[in-house]
């Protein structure tokens, strides 16, 4: 008796926390489907009306999709150029051994504890000098330089896992370190690249304070800022297209969660633990 | 570690990520350090003004509010992730069904831009119309209680710091669950044929176990929160008055609204060494247990 | 088929990689490679507003008639904090766009004794267009020495618009006089009505209420003297400035700090509250309850011997457009012209007040209410209040903005403040 009441309250406690955690994306899919009237005035209540006119207004635009696409290659070009430089650094600062490398670790690691705000004004006039502003490249640099500390130390802290014997075996079938890291080491760091893509994609995916300060042309816009697209003139928000406009955004990178959330999980595990 | 010695292939390696590392991340802050001496509105030459920037830093009176909110701001976002993320990790490890699910489930709010947790949280704080909140309060008669949380002077701190504890509790709660359910069963399965009970089990040797995690995942969430920026910033802009004002968004403000860029990079020159300094912190205090220990 | 999935996901990510190349480059030059010149306006007005679209047709209009040999390229940024920061550190890194937006605040003089803005004064007397603007329009883009850098391309008035069925209700009728204004606040909060709506949230809204006393008392002088450090806030004015808003604080609606927009309006609309400021932008939203005879609007009320009239109050023309001195060649003058002679028509067709004098189209019905408002602004006097946060130099103004919402809701005393706002200025005072 005692252990089902036990079983109802444990299952109670999960449920609760459950709805606390997934309500607040239900009701932006549902907050996006009201009439904009009916969103400053009963904004929880299930939609009398059910409208899609805040979704036509946001697609006929035909910006969101240029916006969407520029993320999408902000994301994807980072992502590969986080993996690449992290795991390329990761095997040199795990599989060699020169002097002096413990403190290049250390500078990396550092970098850890830099917040991202500080880069805002130099990166700006850099960017500017260079006649890079309003570039895929201008959100890129930052986001990939940001991300290096924390993924070259996992790759090193999976690195580590691989046993130094495999690799003097390669050498002495002769195997230069190029070929060893793209044969042997990098294929095992699988999980790794998992977990880093999928960590970073969301990160990426969602900025606001790079893409809020390096961009203005709408060309270059991505789908973050293009959520304040529907601003008004005296700070006025058509809030029910900007629900839609939310809905649309956060659709790729929920399809690209639900699709690889065993390989998520399965890579954070692999990740996290061995840190 | 390491059996490779070849310099040449060790650079080859080693610097494209170094060097866009330095360019990213090293260059802007040596320029955050330079400005930091300089007084600059933005137009016209800078003016090397030596330490004054930092002088006035320390007798900035909201820059100590800001500091102080700082401060409440970290001690919610970290007790919110890493407690509430390592209470409902455990509970899942003791879920027989459905765990994937849920584990799923769970972590779906950091998939959502700020922007949209931001305007998500501002109608739930609301009374005007009634928000979430305010009506659950009513539902359950804690009338005394309803209040327009972001305006509210006593409320707003917490009430900006909540969300952004909220989007990451379920990340950590995953990294948590993986480090546990990852636990060889051997190593607990002896103590309770010794007839300990699940929670010594879970106090002295699972928890002891995943110690590193915590010093990643504290490591994680501490920078984190003294970085906080989006939610504060969308959400109330530091009001009412500074009393959600944190470093960052006072360091945007300094540099982006009042066109003080030498003072702002002051400040974040502070962030800078605040983050070090507590990064250090938690490393002397881990690595001391280690020896300790052993 | 997870393989798949991540196999897909990488591929794509690879697609995208080779089809940006790491930026998508161009555009940076203003240049003339095949006889094109591009001319740059980085602009803060609302995407596809009346505004935006009135340039836009103006710009291809223009283009057209010039066999696409001149392009206007518009960058929009309506957001007016991201706006402005993004235009500040655009000319921080020396990159100032052709045309841009901006109000005549003291950034704008920074940029001007720098030299960096046209004199547009001198540019509308040289090409005969001066009298083609209603002078208030002009005189609100000007700086306190007269002198002028930005044009107008919208032109308003403020008032605040009251529910008539909740007045009738309990016999209020609208206010004359601020005291009479209180007492109907008073009556209404005594019943249990929220007095006023407020958008607390983009905190402009409220800045008005603390510069009404002011400006009946002293026109737009205590400001500018307040500005330039002659005046201070603790002097009487500031601190009745300062009591009043605290006085009418108690009125706005709960937790009107973290109120926005829209929710402000929406209350207004939706009856919850009986009155609420905003200028004539907001026609389109109050038309239909105008019409329907339930609402209605009166400008700010009097004081007794009050240097400034019941018919002047809050009049502005928004944000101005201002040009970049070093890039300002004949061709950009060519288009600014033909601008100016084709803006007022096509913009008073979009049912909006024109800053230029026009002769509104034949072809499109103008409703009541734009009649009505129309020729209020026509018998609107001399003096006009200019809202502050133009006059104040950004790092008092954000003190301001920051503590009005504690001495509006009583959480900070008026010589707290008044105090605070004097530190500030002492502290930015040139």
């Amino acid at each position: 008796m005692k252990k089902k009441a036990g079983k109802i309250i444990f299952g109670i406690v999960i449920l609760v926390f459950l709805i606390i955690q997934i309500y607040p994306v239900l009701w932006l899919f549902m907050a996006s489907v009201k009439p904009t009237v009916e969103l400053s005035s009963t904004p929880f209540a299930l939609p009398k009306s059910v409208t899609f006119e805040n979704f036509i207004k946001v697609l006929s635009d035909g910006m969101i999709g240029t916006y969407m696409w520029n993320s999408l290659k902000v994301t994807g070009v980072s992502l590969i150029l986080i993996i690449l430089l992290s795991g390329t650094a990761g095997y040199a600062l795990s599989k060699f051994r020169i002097r002096g490398k413990g403190k290049i670790y250390a500078f990396f690691t550092f970098g850890i504890m830099i917040p991202v705000q500080i880069t805002l004004i130099p990166l700006f006039i850099f960017y500017s000098r260079m006649g890079i502003l309003n570039t895929s490249f201008s959100l890129i640099l930052p986001q990939v330089g940001f991300a290096l500390p924390l993924s070259v130390m996992m790759f090193v802290s999976f690195y580590n896992f691989v046993p130094d014997e495999l690799i003097e075996a390669a050498i002495v079938d002769g195997c230069n370190p190029g070929r060893i890291f793209i044969r042997i080491v990098f294929p095992l760091a699988r999980n790794t690249v998992i977990t880093i893509a999928s960590m970073y994609s969301i990160l990426i995916w969602n900025d606001f304070i790079f893409a809020n300060t390096f961009i203005s042309e709408n060309s270059a816009k991505t789908v973050a800022m293009g959520l304040k697209d529907y601003v008004g003139a005296f700070g006025n928000v058509d809030w029910g297209a900007t629900y839609a406009a939310i809905a649309i955004s956060i659709l790729p990178p929920l399809i690209i969660y639900f699709a690889l959330n065993k390989w998520v999980t399965a890579g954070m595990t692999m990740g996290a633990t061995k840190g | 570690m390491g059996v490779i010695k070849s310099k040449r292939w060790f650079l080859a390696f080693l610097l494209p990520g170094l060097l866009f590392y330095i360019l990213a991340v090293f260059y802007p802050i040596e320029e955050s350090i330079r400005l930091s001496f300089m007084s600059w509105g933005g137009i016209g030459d800078k003016t090397f003004v030596g330490f004054q920037n930092y002088i006035d830093m320390f007798r900035d009176r909201v820059f100590y509010e800001a500091f102080f909110n700082n401060l409440i701001y970290l001690v919610i976002v970290v007790a919110m992730q890493l407690g509430i993320g390592l209470f409902f990790a455990i509970l899942l490890t003791y879920m027989t069904k459905r765990v994937t699910l849920v584990k799923t489930l769970y972590y779906v709010p950091c998939i959502i831009t700020t922007v949209a947790i931001a305007q998500l949280f501002r109608s739930m704080y609301a009374t005007e119309p009634m928000g979430l909140l305010n009506q659950f309060l009513q539902a359950v008669g804690l009338d005394q209680f309803v209040t327009s949380w972001l305006a509210n002077i006593h409320t707003a701190l917490a009430s900006v710091s909540f969300p952004e504890g909220w989007r990451f509790t379920g990340m950590y709660m995953v990294i948590f669950y993986a480090a546990l359910v990852s636990l060889d069963p051997s190593v607990y399965e002896a103590a309770k044929v010794d007839g300990a009970s699940e929670l010594q089990i879970l106090f002295r040797i699972k928890i002891p176990l995943i110690k590193d995690i915590f010093l990643l995942t504290l490591t994680m969430c501490l920078t984190g929160a003294l970085r906080g920026f989006d939610i504060p910033f969308l959400l109330t802009n530091g009001g009412p008055g500074n009393t959600t004002e944190l470093l960052s968004t006072y360091m945007y403000k300094k540099a982006f609204s009042s066109n003080q860029y030498g003072y702002g990079s002051t400040v974040a020159v502070f962030i800078i060494l605040e983050s070090i300094l507590v990064v250090f912190i938690l490393r002397k205090i881990f690595s001391e247990k280690k020896e300790a220990k052993s | 088929m997870k393989k798949r999935m991540l196999s897909i996901l990488l591929a794509v990510s690879m697609t995208a990689a080779l089809a940006t190349g790491c930026g998508s480059g161009g555009s940076q030059d203003s240049g003339s490679d095949d006889g094109v010149t591009t001319i740059k306006w980085f602009t803060s007005r609302p995407v596809d507003g009346e505004i935006d679209q009135t340039l836009r047709e103006i710009a291809e209009n223009y283009s057209a008639e010039h066999d696409g040999k001149v392009v206007v390229e518009f960058e929009t940024t309506a957001d007016r904090p991201s706006y402005l920061q993004k235009l500040k550190t655009l000319i921080a890194g020396g990159n100032m766009p052709d045309i841009i937006d901006i109000d005549a605040d003291p950034y704008c003089q920074e940029l001007v004794d720098a030299g960096m803005l046209v004199d547009v004064k001198k540019f509308l007397q040289d090409n005969d267009r001066y009298d083609d603007f209603y002078p208030t329009a002009l005189k609100y883009q000007e700086f306190t020495d007269g002198s002028m850098y930005t044009l107008p391309l919208e032109y308003h008035v403020e008032m605040t618009w009251y529910n008539k069925e909740i007045f009738n209700q309990y016999g209020l009728t609208p206010p004359q006089t601020m005291d009479e204004w209180i007492n109907v606040c008073k009556t209404l909060k005594d019943n249990g009505i929220t007095p006023i709506s407020v958008d607390g949230v983009d905190r402009w809204p409220v800045q008005r209420y603390l510069a009404m006393i002011p400006f009946r008392e002293t026109g737009n002088d205590f400001i500018i003297n307040l500005r330039d450090g002659n005046e201070k806030m603790s002097s009487q004015t500031g601190k009745e400035a300062a009591e009043f808003m605290q006085e009418i604080g108690q009125y706005f609606n709960d937790g009107f700090a973290a109120t926005d927009y829209a929710t402000a309006q929406s209350m207004f609309l939706d009856g919850k509250s009986a009155m609420y400021y905003i200028g004539d932008w907001e026609i389109a939203a109050m038309q239909e309850a105008y019409d329907a005879g339930t609402i209605d609007y009166f400008y700010l009320p009097t004081i007794e011997n009050g240097k400034t009239q019941a018919n002047e109050f809050c009049v502005n023309s928004g944000i101005g457009m201002a040009f970049n001195s070093e890039t300002f060649d004949d061709k950009t003058k060519d288009f600014v012209l033909y601008l100016l002679d084709n803006y007022g028509e096509i913009y008073a067709s979009k049912q909006q007040m024109s800053p230029i004098k026009t002769e509104l189209p034949s072809d499109v019905e103008f409703s009541d209410l734009y009649m009505r408002i129309q020729s209020d602004m026509e018998n609107t006097g001399e003096n006009f209040l200019k809202p502050w946060d133009t006059y104040l130099d950004a790092d008092t103004n954000t003190t301001m903005q920051d503590n009005l919402l504690l001495l509006a809701s009583g959480e900070l005393s008026v010589d707290d403040f008044c105090n605070m706002i004097d530190e500030s200025i002492a502290a930015n005072v040139k």
